[in-house]
């Protein structure tokens, strides 16, 4: 299994592609490819190794991955998929591509609050009657500061056409 | 008494408390103190992963260094703060460089990540920490066969190679903290499918047919609930379920449990210290057959 | 011999574009010229053909040459081919040198000609620097034992056991359990002729019971192997069967009146034997055996035997150690089954109905514990629906990863011996891809898929029991469809990856010869000699080298005893005198008590009296070079690896540009051959690297070390085999406490002692030597000249020094 901590370098993400020799042990396990048919890892995998990277980078499917990591579990070449489609999420992002609209929302919510899930009266509430205490705001000036990447500030001040 | 720094993510406080409650209930009785990590935020969720790799394990490692802070292991509630906060442990553990690489950036905010603590999931603390031995000894209502399909989700044992925690396609700890409260793990089908929670945002159809998909096998399995132990497992199978419906085009009704409020209905504590009227599916049917009441 | 009298005629082959699509040949010869004692350089397309080595031999004639230089393959390849061409010239072959510019040269730095041909130039002179130094020898010669020992009474070494008897050498066929007959023994029928197993098998087990020149030693284990090529000295430690072979008879009356059963291993498991048992009704020997582990020693079957008249129960039997004279050995260990209870999510071990291949042979088997029903463990019926699933555990990074070969044909066999008995049955074989290659097996697939047999294309991710039925569900992409299925069925047989027998790696050991990279035995070449091992006179037949089937098999166990047959019908064999001789002049255990020598050479070959030189008894000396390096006095030498000779190749590889260099020993047996299977390999490195070949990592001194860094050397490797299995059994031991003290010192002298590398690695690693070639270039590359000069400089005074004392 592999893990890829930068995001530069798409040639190192084929190379892993390359190996695989298409058992399908990946579509058995998936999740997704189970009830969507438009998600079919395997394919992806091909796609890299011996198609078109950039109809991978701008599809669909890269998003519709699950990360379960049921198939880098069960697959007989050590094939990292999850880990090679957050590689390409980021590359994808990098060249341009819109991420789809929940995982924006999730940025501009954890940019502003420093959580995925804004605070609001009907919560204070609940955790009121069950006795819980509030709950603090406290990360998120850090995690602005830590927030350096560009990428960010462009998803943040995006504005989707339709949809 | 032991203590652990709770780590409380997203989803749980801000979205369903009442877990929240039942794991503050649970560790109280087992005499473990949880000590909020205030200023944690969130761990960070996969969607800031798919944006920027590096970013995602700097907020990872701030959350790490302030548990580090406390002095104590993290406990966490979710699998998906678990997976990522024990990746990025893991990761930084062994890599130097990476370390400090991600120390210069976290210097700019006056922390440092040192790799002092442990990140735990309380069902490791539970069946590791305090022991299968000493939860059976506080059971004092077994639940008495109830049938319950245990799913452990995805991030709590995979990847292995990070996380090994147990069998990546076989574990078994979930389904053994299950039988010591006197209920059945029943076997069932597809039980490692992921419960969909990180593609539903992306397409809610998927989410809502893998949904279907699972609780079809667990209607052939005959269970009469699910335990999850991660609350993005719990909106999925609680919430996505009254969007469905099954081959007869009837509602499922299969009551979804934390792990938590099974073990403490086992130790005797009243439903209604637990607010299951925040069940979106009716847990009616489960407590009935357990207490006799609800 | 003075300088002037020295005529070398150099060559550099082409190889035809092995070579030359690389290194610029004409170049090297011409530049090749210049080097001392060279009086013709040359050359040409290929020198190992008859045209190249006549051309050898016309200007050894003409030309008055005295040695031969050829720079061309490995010498692993062709020194034997060129020393007979210059023997047969007049020529001692010992005053041959080979220069190795092709595995690790044009191979594998075939993107930088330019680079690769000033490499060659270097290795050339390396070469012919040696030869001036080398004196002619005299091959050993050693009387040949004509006796031959087989470990391993499988298919293989049983056809070994068989032709070496018809050809009248005497044969010991030493076997680990109670009887002969191995895997196949087991087996239901055989592909693809569907021949019954015991009935083909059967008779040549009886032959080998009756064959006068055959002598049959069953429950022993190897223990320890001395000796060589001709003269080997075995000895076996023989278990108790607590039954004496010569007055049982095999009537079997104890077995009927022994109370205790206990699971049949011959039967995987699936039916019982007796505590007092042979393994199956045609066992050879045919004779009985107590399981004292099972045994409650009521003596039922004392009392019943004693009734026959027999007497042939001793519960005092004691396990004894025979010693065997030997020429030759014939590894024939076979294979095991590698347990798919690893895979845990196919539920071997755990679901009812999961079968393993042999398994289900045995049921199938009309003798077996089912009686030729196959049946499912869970309630005894008989499946309607079975499904097999291939390569489990094989071509897998989890598990094996190699392919085990002959496991898609028993899947087809064992599927279409069920359809033949129960034709209403749906068999499907799940597939990632059927492998059938050999004569009869294509059409044999054919036959399946007439029958009705259904294929489906994919790899299950899970197996999962229905606790309700017993049913399995596999979970799987139907390639041929795209498409992820469920498929139910009653029973599921997995064909598990084959891996080598239990106690492979001790007896590799025991043999001092090497395993490759998945535990299987390695042989000598992977082409040209996959029956030999590395080590002279041991050869391996049968699956012990690789997975393999029975024909493959068969052939080997002859292939095998005809490499023996070879060797035992001389009187006398060869053995080349690589050996170490002892100067008396300077061997000072004669006023000071020393024996140093004595004391590292693990054959015992080296005697020691008090105040007498210590002598060297030559046929037993391999030639590992150890004692050479640790004598204190220096007095002792080895033949065709003296201090000279390698000095000399020092001096050669580091004349220019000494900085960049990485000046390396590489061991004959592992790490040399490692280099090479990278050049075969095609894997490719920058040419920094000089290497030098010793026989053993063990030969090289501190000293060689220090002149290397004292000639402005950027780096040094020692290589050598891997911690346990050295071909001289403790060399590389030797090397490394040798060697250890040495990183400290350079270290003081100044030098970074990251710029010496000690590195273990085998044969078969040839992707390994690539890679660390990469990371120490990078290394050098990293420091720079300037500082390898620099701490090279300052070193100079005690590496100077260092040299002195030690000489």
């Amino acid at each position: 299994m592999t893990t890829f901590n930068t995001t530069k370098d798409l040639d190192a993400i084929k190379a892993y592609a390359n190996v695989c020799f298409q058992c399908g042990v990946c579509m058995g396990g998936c999740p997704v490819a189970r009830v969507n048919d438009r998600f079919h890892p395997r394919r992806l995998i091909r796609e890299l190794a011996i198609g078109s990277s950039e109809d991978v980078l701008k599809g669909e499917t890269i998003w519709l991955c699950a990360q379960c990591h049921i198939c880098s579990e069960t697959c007989p070449q050590g094939i990292g998929i999850p880990d090679l489609i957050i590689g390409l999420r980021n590359f994808a992002i990098n060249i341009g591509v819109l991420p789809p609209e929940s995982f924006v929302k999730n940025v501009k919510q954890l940019v502003e609050t420093g959580r995925l899930v804004p605070p609001s009266s009907r919560i204070e509430q609940l955790r009121d009657r069950l006795g819980l205490g509030r709950i603090e705001q406290a990360a998120a000036e850090e995690v602005q500061h830590l927030i350096t990447n560009t990428k960010f500030k462009k998803l943040v001040n995006s504005k989707r056409e339709n949809q | 008494m032991q203590e652990y720094a709770l780590f409380l993510g997203c989803m749980i406080p801000l979205r369903l408390p009442n877990l929240e409650l039942s794991v503050r209930a649970l560790f109280k009785r087992l005499d473990i103190g949880l000590v909020d990590m205030q200023e944690a935020g969130c761990c960070p969720d996969v969607s800031i992963k798919s944006v920027d790799q590096d970013t995602w394990t700097i907020l990872a490692a701030r959350n790490l260094s302030i548990a580090e802070g406390m002095d104590l292991k993290i406990l966490t509630m979710c699998n998906g703060c678990f997976g990522t906060l024990k990746t990025i442990d893991i990761a930084l553990k062994g890599d130097e460089k990476l370390k400090a690489r991600v120390n210069e950036r976290l210097a700019v905010i006056g922390r440092e990540y040192a790799g002092t603590t442990e990140v735990k999931h309380m069902v490791e603390v539970l069946a590791n920490d305090i022991g299968l031995e000493k939860l059976a000894d506080a059971v004092e209502k077994p639940l008495k066969g109830l049938r319950v399909a245990a799913h452990y989700g995805c991030h709590l044992i995979r990847p292995n190679s990070s996380l090994e925690v147990d069998d990546p396609l076989r574990p078994v700890i979930l389904d053994r903290l299950i039988e010591i409260t006197g209920a059945i793990s029943v076997p069932y089908y597809k039980k490692n499918l992921c419960c969909g929670a990180l593609v539903s945002g992306v397409d809610a159809d998927t989410g809502k047919s893998l949904v279907r998909y699972k609780l079809g096998w667990l209607n052939r399995a005959k269970a009469e609930c699910m335990s999850v132990v991660c609350p993005s497992c719990m909106l999925q199978y609680d919430v996505i379920q009254n969007l469905v419906r099954n081959d007869s085009g009837e509602r499922f009704n299969l009551p979804v449990f934390y792990y938590p409020e099974l073990l403490l209905l086992a130790m005797g504590v009243e439903p209604k210290e637990l607010a299951f009227d925040m069940h979106r599916t009716k847990t009616n049917s489960v407590l009935g057959k357990v207490l006799g009441s609800v | 011999m003075k300088n002037e009298d020295i005529r070398i005629g150099l060559y550099v082959c082409h190889c035809g574009f092995n070579i030359a699509g690389v290194v610029d040949c004409a170049q090297v010869a011409k530049d090749s010229e210049k080097l001392l004692g060279v009086v013709v350089s040359k050359d040409y397309k290929y020198m190992c053909s008859d045209p190249g080595q006549e051309m050898i031999r016309r200007d050894v004639e003409e030309l008055d040459l005295n040695r031969v230089v050829v720079a061309a393959c490995s010498p692993r390849m062709h020194e034997v081919t060129f020393r007979k061409c210059v023997e047969s010239s007049g020529v001692n072959p010992y005053l041959f040198e080979m220069a190795n510019i092709r595995e690790m040269d044009s191979w594998c730095h075939s993107h930088v000609p330019k680079e690769a041909t000033e490499k060659a130039k270097d290795l050339v002179a390396m070469a012919v620097a040696k030869v001036r130094f080398l004196k002619p020898l005299d091959t050993l010669k050693v009387p040949v034992v004509s006796k031959a020992l087989i470990i391993g009474g499988g298919v293989a070494g049983i056809h070994a056991a068989l032709d070496l008897g018809d050809m009248g050498y005497q044969v010991y066929l030493v076997e680990r359990s109670t009887t002969i007959g191995g895997k196949m023994a087991q087996l239901d029928k055989t592909f693809p002729t569907l021949d019954c197993s015991i009935c083909i098998l059967g008779p040549k087990m009886v032959e080998i019971a009756r064959h006068p020149n055959v002598e049959l030693i069953t429950n022993v284990e190897v223990t320890k192997v001395d000796g060589y090529i001709g003269n080997f000295q075995i000895t076996v430690h023989r278990n108790p069967r607590y039954i004496d072979e010569e007055l049982c008879n095999g009537c079997g009356e104890c077995t009927k009146v022994c109370p205790i059963e206990v699971p049949n291993t011959y039967e995987e498991g699936l039916g019982p034997r007796k505590a007092i048992y042979v393994q199956f009704p045609q066992a050879i020997p045919m004779r009985y055996a107590i399981d004292r582990d099972a045994c409650i020693e009521c003596y039922k079957c004392v009392d019943v035997c004693t009734e026959q008249g027999r007497y042939a129960i001793d519960f005092g039997m004691e396990p004894q150690d025979m010693k065997l004279d030997v020429g030759t050995i014939v590894v024939a260990t076979g294979y095991d089954m590698y347990d798919p209870g690893f895979i845990k999510q196919y539920g071997y071990g755990v679901s009812s109905n999961v079968v393993t291949a042999l398994e289900i042979e045995r049921m199938l088997n009309a003798a077996g514990p089912t009686f030729g029903r196959v049946i499912r463990f869970s309630d005894r019926k008989e499946p309607k629906t079975i499904a097999f699933v291939t390569c489990v555990g094989s071509r897998d990074k989890n598990a094996q990863i190699y392919c085990s070969g002959f496991c898609c044909m028993y899947t087809l066999k064992n599927a279409v011996l069920l359809k033949e008995h129960f034709p209403e049955m749906d068999i499907y074989i799940i597939f990632m891809d059927m492998r059938t290659n050999f004569k009869g097996y294509e059409e044999f697939f054919n036959r399946a898929r007439e029958m009705g047999i259904k294929f489906v294309r994919g790899h299950p991710d899970e197996i999962f029991e229905d606790p309700e039925t017993g049913n399995l569900i596999l979970s799987l992409e139907d390639l041929s469809k795209g498409q992820p299925v469920d498929i139910e069925v009653e029973m599921v047989v997995l064909s598990q990856a084959v891996v080598p027998s239990k106690g492979t790696k001790e007896l590799a050991q025991i043999l001092t010869v090497s395993t490759d990279n998945s535990g299987f035995f390695l042989e000598s070449h992977p082409k040209l000699k996959p029956i030999d091992s590395a080590t002279d006179g041991i050869f391996f037949a049968g699956s012990s080298q690789g997975p393999k089937d029975i024909p493959y098999s068969v052939a080997q166990g002859s292939a095998a005893a005809s490499r023996s047959a070879r060797i035992m019908s001389h009187d006398e064999w060869e053995i080349e005198p690589i050996i170490a001789y002892i100067d008396p002049k300077k061997c000072r255990n004669k006023s000071v008590k020393c024996g140093v020598c004595a004391t590292k050479c693990p054959y015992g070959a080296i005697t020691v009296l008090e105040n007498q030189e210590a002598i060297v008894t030559q046929a037993k000396c391999h030639g590992c070079g150890t004692c050479v390096a640790d004598c204190p006095s220096d007095a002792i030498s080895q033949q065709h690896f003296t201090d000279a000779q390698i000095n000399a190749q020092i001096h050669a590889a580091l004349d220019k540009n000494p900085e960049k260099k990485i000046l390396g020993f590489l061991c004959n047996w592992c790490s040399y051959a490692g280099a090479d299977l990278a050049g075969i390999s095609r894997h490719q490195f920058p040419p920094n690297i000089r290497p030098i070949r010793v026989m053993c990592s063990g030969r090289v001194k501190r000293e060689f070390v220090f002149e290397a860094f004292l000639k402005g050397a950027g780096m040094v490797m020692i290589s050598g085999c891997h911690p346990a299995d050295c071909h001289y059994i403790s060399g590389n031991y030797n090397a490394e406490k040798r060697i250890k003290p040495v990183f400290k010192i350079l270290e003081n002298a100044g030098i970074n002692p990251k710029r010496l590398r000690l590195e273990w690695f085998s044969a078969a690693e040839g992707e390994y030597y690539a890679r660390i070639m990469r990371e120490m270039v990078d290394f050098i590359n990293e420091l720079g000249e300037d500082t390898i000069r620099a701490e090279n400089e300052k070193a100079k005074p005690l590496l100077e020094r260092m040299i002195k004392r030690g000489t």
